[in-house]
């Protein structure tokens, strides 16, 4: 019987020592990494391990170059120093990762975060660094392009997080579908109606749309807004002062509904890889997309088959056909409690190095670099490029960014509704207004 | 005449049910080897130009054959607590002559009914307090915990209807409780043992949730976590390379069934009549 | 009831399952219940206010939609499941040859992730590019029908159920296919000889010998699919609006889209009482007639002797 007992112990001890083993592991392969730093004059010295909770794609540019500077800062430290990336770059995925995390007391060293309402609940807690102020003091605000750095900011002008990336965005069409169906290039935003409906009169699906990931479609619901007012309307419309229902408001739905008229059928539950197939395999006429997805649409622009216009403009409007949607993407933000000289030095080290590498992989940099010479940058890089040092001074920031979470996901899930005609303007305009009022509480 | 036609429907029936059944085993197989833009323009159709990129692309990238094993050690050490820790709980609440079984047992029960969702926040905090986040045991203990409801529930029915008459004999010869429950009751369970495992090694196997939320260490990373590697900028999802990574993960337990077919058949069979 | 009575070897039988089960699921629930009577955005302290959440939940539209939805996704679930899986089982006991082969191939759809699953009903679901079951449709002239079936928000709900029922019906089949099979042939020969077709016997007499086996799938399906989130979360996260949202998926969505960990901590203690509230009727429902059952047994009983004492 006893022996029953101590087989049994032994079992539990056994559990426990693979358990034990597998807690260990972590720490082994960090050990490791130090022992490789072969310098023994530093070795004493305990070894810097900084952690990054990053939503990029993995092996992405933004992953490489990032880890690329890092090993060789790494280097020219003598070993002691490590930067760990985690990255998940599904971002409802990272959101719900990052949001546990800081509920659990546990914020990363660095973590990435977009300006919006959660991030001013971090700044307000005090937990993140001001980095305007610190690129201000280091020198080095006007290292990066002044969009990129404008996008980061908050309402009131702070600045909390820094950009890593550096995008427009914009219409790509299909060449010969608008050739074929005589029709040209829209100027202004009654020039696209008619030519999605002169599209899909030919029985031309007009505009392929990814409704799964929901902000595509938002977009079309901030066009017009932005066209009369920049970002002044989405702005009123979060601190309560403008509603859904107001006649910017009511212009910008009515557009979504005749737009919605256009999307591929069943955009809803279309997804990103869907729509854009779609488009490159010629069964949409036009699909609006960032420049991140240029490698995608390379072959087809050189083949004279593709082609891009930005967002079409408004008579007597506020913001001209230079100005559409610029962002620098989710920035990098830096937790004041472990902000050390450390650190600070390393971010230091990535602005410095930072834009040459990014940019050598056919990227849009936000910090200002000269392209290197020994790679051969495409002529669609190089347009676009030139198409971001002339913007003009206003921009579309996505309404995501601006919206505290509650009411974006009640206006990112019945935009759907509207877009697809399931839901009335009134409707939308309650749920919008109703819970920007609760939120304002 | 009309008994062959019969059979004849009978078959019919049977195969066009398997057709359904199967079906995803064969579309996943075959986006696995198409191009990014055909899988997404004609996902239906056979692979016009069959490519092995996909497969390639993961080789390349190197980490799956680490989020397997991960994903192995979370699956078998979870299998192993949850069968040693049921088979016992069970065994102490069906053949004991104490007043606190029954209320005991519906306080196990009760446990089936609870979404996981809640317990990420909680159990965050608590692992973080006693430092094993990133670790193997952070996936295992809910893995565990969840899985224990239902299989006590097995193992408790399955007691439930071995005869007392089999352990006064025991206890008649002067055997211990251990030694009943080692040399007598236990090898009889082996049937709700697979039926168990077979159930959740699946589950667990597939887990995202838990993963997701415990692990942020890529060297501790489990297959379905592996999946999300192949998502790029603003929501793009390489999916061709996902479902390449999918068949390669699906293969394990899809061997493993296949290879204890016999058994696992076999003791749900036993495992569910005694359940 | 058991018949040992080692107070000790109880406790070290039952004592580790029972730590691993109060720490893992029942210390998070006394925390939910706890938070649930708080409002917490994650950051900073947590502030106590009463029963203001539930009060919120109650005159909350979304609420009711989705516990509506839920109890649709419910009955679509169970009965896939149950009545499929029971339909198969029964079929398949007639069958001679190539059972375990047809059994295993059953099986395959529960091994694979729902990631996969999730992305093959988007494709079949949708109409650009045209899906399987609006080709289907077209083929065979009922052009009519076809939909964009994810979108169209009278059929959104039914096609997020049916991937999670399709998904576990080769498993309840298996279940029940075992527990007919090993059913004791001599009880229905018997029959047979009295002149029952197999009908009969199905009804009468295997369906109520499998009688704990249907109560333990039943519940096992309804707590299933009570918490079922993974296939519905992925397809559709309760939209378009919040035409096809669930419990489960709106109480994700306000903790972790939302940050409104107190609110959605509040919905969360609603599932489980919910949960609670089924499982015990469905107890109740099994257990009461069999509970007459036995009853009427015992006076028959009675009566006979009392006849017999006359």
């Amino acid at each position: 019987m006893k022996k029953r007992l101590i087989s049994l112990l032994m079992v539990f001890t056994m559990v426990t020592a693979l358990l034990t083993g597998c807690g260990g592991k972590t720490d082994n392969t960090g050990s490791g990494g130090s022992d490789s730093g072969k310098n023994p004059s530093k070795s004493s010295e305990e070894k810097t391990v900084v952690k990054w909770l990053a939503s990029r794609p993995v092996d992405g540019a933004i992953d490489l170059t990032m880890r690329e500077i890092a090993k060789q800062y790494s280097e020219e430290h003598g070993g002691n120093w490590e930067l760990q990336v985690e990255t998940t770059a599904d971002r409802p995925s990272y959101l719900q990762k990052l949001k546990t995390l800081i509920a659990g007391n546990n914020m990363p060293d660095i973590i990435d975060i977009d300006a919006d309402p959660y991030c001013k609940e971090l700044v307000d807690a005090g937990m993140l660094v001001d980095v305007k102020s610190f690129l201000k003091d280091e020198g080095k605000y006007d290292d990066f392009y002044p969009i990129a750095l404008k996008y980061q900011e908050f309402t009131d002008g702070s600045m909390y997080t820094l950009p890593l990336e550096y995008h427009v965005e914009m219409i790509w069409y299909n060449k010969e579908i608008f050739a074929a169906n005589k029709v040209e290039v829209p100027k202004t935003v009654d020039e696209w109606l008619d030519v999605c409906a002169k599209l899909k009169a030919n029985g031309i699906t007009p505009i392929s749309v990814d409704g799964v990931d929901r902000w595509p479609v938002q977009r079309y619901l901030a066009m017009l807004p932005f066209r009369d007012t920049g970002n002044d309307y989405i702005i009123n419309l979060r601190d309560g002062k403008a509603s859904m229902g107001d006649e910017t408001g009511m212009k910008s739905i009515k557009f979504l509904q005749q737009m919605g008229q256009y999307f591929n059928e069943g955009f809803a539950a279309t997804d990103y890889a869907t729509a854009q197939s779609l488009f490159l395999d010629g069964k949409s006429a036009m699909y609006y997309i960032g420049d991140w997805e240029q490698a995608a649409m390379l072959e087809q622009y050189e083949a004279g088959k593709v082609d891009y216009f930005y967002l079409p403009t408004t008579p007597d409007g506020k913001t001209g056909a230079n100005e559409f949607c610029v962002n620098s993407g989710i920035g990098m933000a830096f937790n004041t409690k472990t902000f050390d000289e450390k650190t600070k030095d390393f971010i230091l080290y990535v602005i410095d190095n930072y834009g040459k590498i990014y940019a050598g992989r056919q990227q849009m940099s936000p910090i200002k670099t000269e392209l290197p010479k020994d790679i051969k940058f495409t002529d669609l890089y190089l347009r676009i490029q030139k198409d971001m040092n002339n913007t003009g001074e206003h921009f579309l920031k996505p309404w995501d960014t601006y919206l505290d979470s509650g009411t974006n996901a009640i206006m990112q899930d019945n935009m759907l509704l509207v877009a697809s005609g399931d839901m009335s303007a009134e409707d939308f305009i309650k749920l919008v207004d109703d819970s920007i009022a609760v939120n304002k509480q | 005449m009309k008994k062959k036609a019969g059979k004849i429907i009978f078959s019919l029936i049977i195969l066009f049910f398997l057709v359904i059944q199967l079906y995803p085993i064969l579309w996943l197989f075959m986006a696995s080897i198409k191009p990014t833009v055909e899988l997404a323009s004609t996902p239906f159709s056979f692979p016009h130009n069959p490519t092995l990129m996909n497969f390639i692309k993961v080789f390349k990238d190197g980490k799956i054959g680490l989020y397997m094993w991960n994903s192995l050690k979370v699956t078998g050490i979870s299998l192993l607590l949850i069968v040693a820790l049921s088979s016992t709980a069970g065994f102490a609440l069906a053949k004991f002559n104490f007043r606190a079984t029954k209320k005991v047992y519906a306080f196990f029960t009760f446990g089936i009914m609870v979404p996981v969702q809640i317990t990420l926040i909680p159990l965050f905090i608590f692992y973080s307090k006693i430092g094993i986040l990133n670790t193997s045991f952070s996936l295992i203990l809910p893995q565990v915990g969840f899985a224990l409801p239902l299989s006590v529930m097995m193992f408790y029915s399955f007691y439930s209807f071995l005869p007392n008459e089999l352990l006064e004999a025991a206890i008649v010869d002067g055997c211990s409780t251990y030694r009943i429950f080692a040399k007598i009751v236990f090898p009889l369970t082996r049937n709700t043992i697979i039926t168990i495992a077979s159930m959740y090694s699946i589950l667990i196997w597939n887990d995202f949730i838990f993963a997701n939320t415990f692990i942020s260490d890529s060297a501790a990373k489990t297959v379905a976590m592996g999946l999300k590697d192949y998502v790029g900028a603003f929501g793009n999802v390489d999916w061709g390379s996902t479902f390449a990574a999918i068949t390669i993960a699906i293969l394990p337990p899809m061997i493993v069934y296949f290879v204890l077919n016999r058994w696992v058949t076999a003791g749900m069979t036993m495992g569910a009549t005694k359940g | 009831m058991g018949i040992l009575k080692d107070k000790k070897a109880f406790w070290v039988f039952l004592l580790p399952g029972l730590l691993f089960y109060i720490l893992a699921v029942f210390y998070p629930i006394e925390e939910s219940i706890r938070l649930s009577f708080m409002k917490w955005g994650g950051i900073g302290d947590k502030k106590f206010v009463g029963f203001d959440n539930y009060v919120l939940m109650f005159q909350d539209r979304v609420f009711y939609k989705a516990f509506f939805n839920n109890l649709i996704y419910l009955l679509i679930v169970v009965s896939m499941q149950l009545i499929i899986g029971l339909m198969f089982a029964v079929l398949l006991s007639y069958m001679k040859r190539k059972v375990t082969l047809v059994k295993t191939l059953y099986y395959v759809p529960c091994i694979v992730t729902t990631v996969a699953v999730t992305q093959l009903f988007r494709s079949m679901y949708a109409t650009e590019p045209e899906g399987l079951i609006n080709q289907i449709l077209n083929a065979v002239g009922l052009n009519g029908l076809a939909t964009s079936w994810l979108t169209n928000i009278k059929t959104v709900l039914a096609c997020v159920s049916i991937p999670e029922g399709w998904r576990f019906t080769g498993m309840y089949m298996v279940i029940f296919y075992a527990a007919l099979i090993s059913l004791d042939s001599q009880v229905y020969e018997a029959a047979k000889v009295d002149g029952a077709n197999e009908w009969q016997i199905l009804i009468r007499i295997k369906m109520p010998l499998i009688k704990p086996i249907l109560l333990l799938t039943l519940t096992m399906c309804l707590t299933g699919a009570l918490r079922g989130f993974d296939i519905p979360f992925l397809l559709t996260s309760g939209g378009p609006g919040n035409v096809s949202e669930l419990m489960s998926t709106y109480m994700y969505k306000k903790a972790f889209s939302s940050n409104q960990y107190g609110y959605g901590s509040t919905l969360a203690v609603f599932i489980i009482i919910e949960s609670i509230l089924v499982v015990s009727l469905l107890r109740a429902g099994f257990t009461s007639r069999e509970d007459r059952e036995t009853r009427k047994m015992q006076k028959l009983k009675k009566k006979g002797r009392s006849v017999k004492d006359l």
